[in-house]
């Protein structure tokens, strides 16, 4: 009998600093820790002190790739606590600026850390040799999407831009013009990328757990809405996420919290939980793409995210090109509202780029934060990525070692693990014992 | 292939890892750079990489654990040129303000009583607390044409300096109306480093601090005009130290206001 550990230290082309532990005795696996090493920063510690008009840019900074998410959480959750209803208006171009996340994190995903792997190479950097084209039209793709965070947010990451109650400065009828012209280009590219897709073999391996995304019953919700389970059916209102519902526990190898249903369901959020809980929901040319993928829904493959990420790259830009049609024609109005805040208690349950997202606060009748509680999707997570290491590194026991770690690094790569984000977790540890 | 090339590395330590994402929205620049220097290392956006000998080495984040600090050690040794990129190298970032916090009260807050205990943490330090750094370049994140302006600067054997002009100044060139004076509405302009053209001021909010205080600001004139508007000095240490509670010129400034009023500003935020 091999032993042998696994340790992939530091797992590359994600963000924030994580490891695999996978100890294997032949083809039985021993011992899987996930281990965010991230160093933890406490932003519920330092949140609490703060007015909540302030903590709005200091929540985004939990994670730069989804600071969008995190500052658009903060503010709607921080809105209600206080008892400020923001218009529709404000709605949509939170929608909009979101969009602008979704497409940014997603094609920096499928684009520069993903598809490396595919094809064979250590980064899209080494890629450009062979497919320039490619790097290209992704580069291009990731421009068009920093323009529209920069267009709404103010800036690329961080957004400068967001207020309670709304925006700072809207953009003028000639920019959301140039903009439209900038969307139907990535919409172009998104068809390029899916046709690319199309070809990539994904691995076989498939998990059944419990996935869990936000959802409304009415469209593909990002900002708002409940929480559904794709094989319990269950909706659980987002103000009870932690009322029999998700549960957290402390591990000393990790600055990450680890999450269950009830304290033993492992459960999976991710863009996949999305496409498969609200698919019928998708714009129809993100639909069609699940016809050309020939993809079977639900779907239990982590790898699988990959695709999803293409499905909602489509979803996300027709979606955006709708709201910056509406404003061409109906220029939005200024928000100059006072608000008159009040004492209370505000949660929100929101779908960042790489899966659910929940923040919560109570505010006192000063507006100073007196709790705060944040799950990031990496958090809600890293029980499902163990999981997933347990069961997939004995189908792997017959490959050789690199090909063994290349695997679990993809693997962990599939969920685009946040590691900043969970440790307000990457390295793959592998060893046969 | 010639290897005259310049060796650069991109490492982050705690942070949100903006900065270096900041660097890949380079788009437009980034293929064309590529020609001018090799990248070595930046696990953030590859496998395959190389722990020096760096020309340059940026290093984004702050150090919070002995560990990172003998890693920090570690890659000094292999870089001939360290710089700092963004507010939580050079400054410590947001989660420095913890600092001022009581540590085990902010510890068990994130984790519970029995959790805080598996979390050690020390006290958040800029990069500068740790090795000795040769260049800091700033905003949170990192303004990426400040990187790049960086890079071209070495190429061609210089090294850029800060403006040292306060957001103000760009914020009345672009002839915005001032939302301090006017609204009252509490605005880090005055003595916060410009370069980053007045961005928040430009969409109508008020400038929050992100790139750190100019060299000699005037910060009598700053807390004065805070206070008028109706600002406690408990308001006013939270605004000017919220990304930069590491920046000691700021610190000792404020220090001797607590000590003015009779108040000690350690643990000032319950």
């Amino acid at each position: 009998m091999t032993k042998k550990t696994y340790h992939i230290e530091h797992i590359c082309r994600v963000e924030g600093h994580g490891n695999l532990l996978v100890e294997m005795d032949g083809e039985t696996v021993k011992k899987v820790e996930m281990q965010v090493v991230e160093g933890a920063r406490f932003f519920e510690g330092f949140a609490v002190g703060r007015k909540y008009d302030e903590a709005i840019n200091i929540m985004s900074r939990i994670c730069a790739i989804c600071s969008v998410s995190h500052q658009l959480s903060a503010v709607s959750a921080l809105e209600r606590s206080v008892g400020i209803k923001p218009s529709d208006q404000v709605q949509e171009f939170r929608v909009l600026l979101d969009h602008g996340e979704n497409l940014q994190s997603h094609i920096l995903h499928v684009g520069m850390l993903a598809l490396p792997d595919f094809l064979g190479y250590d980064g899209a950097i080494q890629m450009a040799t062979d497919y320039p084209n490619e790097v290209k039209l992704v580069l291009r793709m990731k421009r068009i999407a920093n323009d529209l965070q920069a267009l709404i947010g103010g800036r690329e990451i961080h957004p400068v831009n967001i207020k309670p109650g709304g925006f700072g400065l809207y953009p003028t009828t000639h920019q959301l013009e140039e903009m439209k012209k900038k969307l139907l280009e990535f919409k172009d590219g998104t068809q390029v990328l899916a046709d690319l897709y199309t070809f990539l073999e994904m691995p076989q391996y498939e998990n059944k757990t419990e996935q869990v995304a936000v959802y409304d019953g009415k469209s593909y919700p990002f900002l708002e809405g409940d929480l559904k389970c794709l094989l319990s059916g269950k909706v659980q209102p987002a103000d009870d996420y932690k009322k029999d519902f998700i549960v957290e526990d402390v591990r000393a190898y990790s600055t990450a919290k680890f999450s269950t249903l009830n304290g033993d369901v492992v459960y999976y959020v991710s863009p996949l939980a999305r496409v498969n809980i609200n698919h019928d929901f998708l714009s129809d040319d993100a639909k069609a793409l699940i016809i050309q993928f020939g993809l079977k829904l639900p779907s239990f493959n982590p790898f699988v995210n990959n695709l999803a990420r293409v499905i909602e790259l489509m979803h996300c830009v027709d979606e955006a090109i709708a709201i910056v049609d509406k404003y061409i024609e109906t220029p939005p109005k200024d928000d100059n509202k006072k608000f008159k805040i009040r004492a209370g208690t505000g949660t929100i349950a929101t779908e960042a780029p790489r899966g659910l997202l929940n923040h919560s606060y109570d505010v006192n009748h000063e507006g100073v934060i007196l709790r705060a509680d944040v799950i990031t999707p990496t958090a809600h997570n890293v029980n499902k990525i163990e999981d997933d290491a347990k069961k997939f590194a004995p189908l792997l026991a017959d490959k050789k070692d690199e090909e063994i770690e290349l695997f679990l690094n993809m693997l962990v790569r599939s969920y685009d693990p946040c590691i900043s984000c969970s440790a307000h977790a990457m390295q793959v540890t592998f060893k046969r014992t | 292939m010639a290897t005259a090339k310049p060796q650069i590395g991109i490492v982050g330590f705690t942070g949100c890892a903006g900065c270096q994402l900041s660097i890949l929205d380079l788009e437009d620049e980034l293929l064309d750079l590529l020609q001018l220097v090799d990248i070595i290392d930046f696990r953030m956006a590859m496998t395959g990489n190389k722990e020096g000998p760096y020309d340059i080495l940026f290093v984004e984040g702050s150090i919070v654990n002995e560990k990172q600090e003998e890693e920090l050690k570690e890659l000094r040794k292999k870089a001939k040129i360290l710089v700092a990129i963004g507010t939580c190298a050079v400054f410590g970032g947001v989660q420095a303000l913890r600092n001022f916090m009581n540590d085990e009260q902010v510890r068990v807050r994130q984790y519970g009583t029995e959790g805080a205990k598996k979390h050690p943490v020390i006290k958040v330090k800029p990069l500068n607390q740790v090795v000795k750094v040769d260049h800091y370049l700033l905003e949170c994140p990192v303004n990426k044409y400040d990187f790049l302006n960086f890079v071209k600067y070495v190429l061609a054997g210089g090294a850029p300096k800060l403006p040292n002009i306060p957001v103000c100044q760009q914020c009345k060139e672009k002839g915005n109306r001032c939302i301090f004076l006017e609204d009252g509405i509490l605005c880090m302009g005055p003595v916060m480093q410009a370069g980053c053209g007045a961005l928040c001021p430009s969409h109508n909010l008020p400038c929050d601090g992100c790139r750190g205080s100019i060299l000699q600001a005037a910060y009598q004139q700053q807390v004065d005009l805070m206070l008028e508007k109706g600002a406690s000095i408990e308001d006013i240490t939270r605004h000017l130290l919220k990304y930069t509670a590491e920046d000691e010129q700021l610190k000792a400034f404020l220090r001797e206001k607590w000590k003015e009023q009779g108040k000690k500003m350690e643990y000032f935020i319950e």
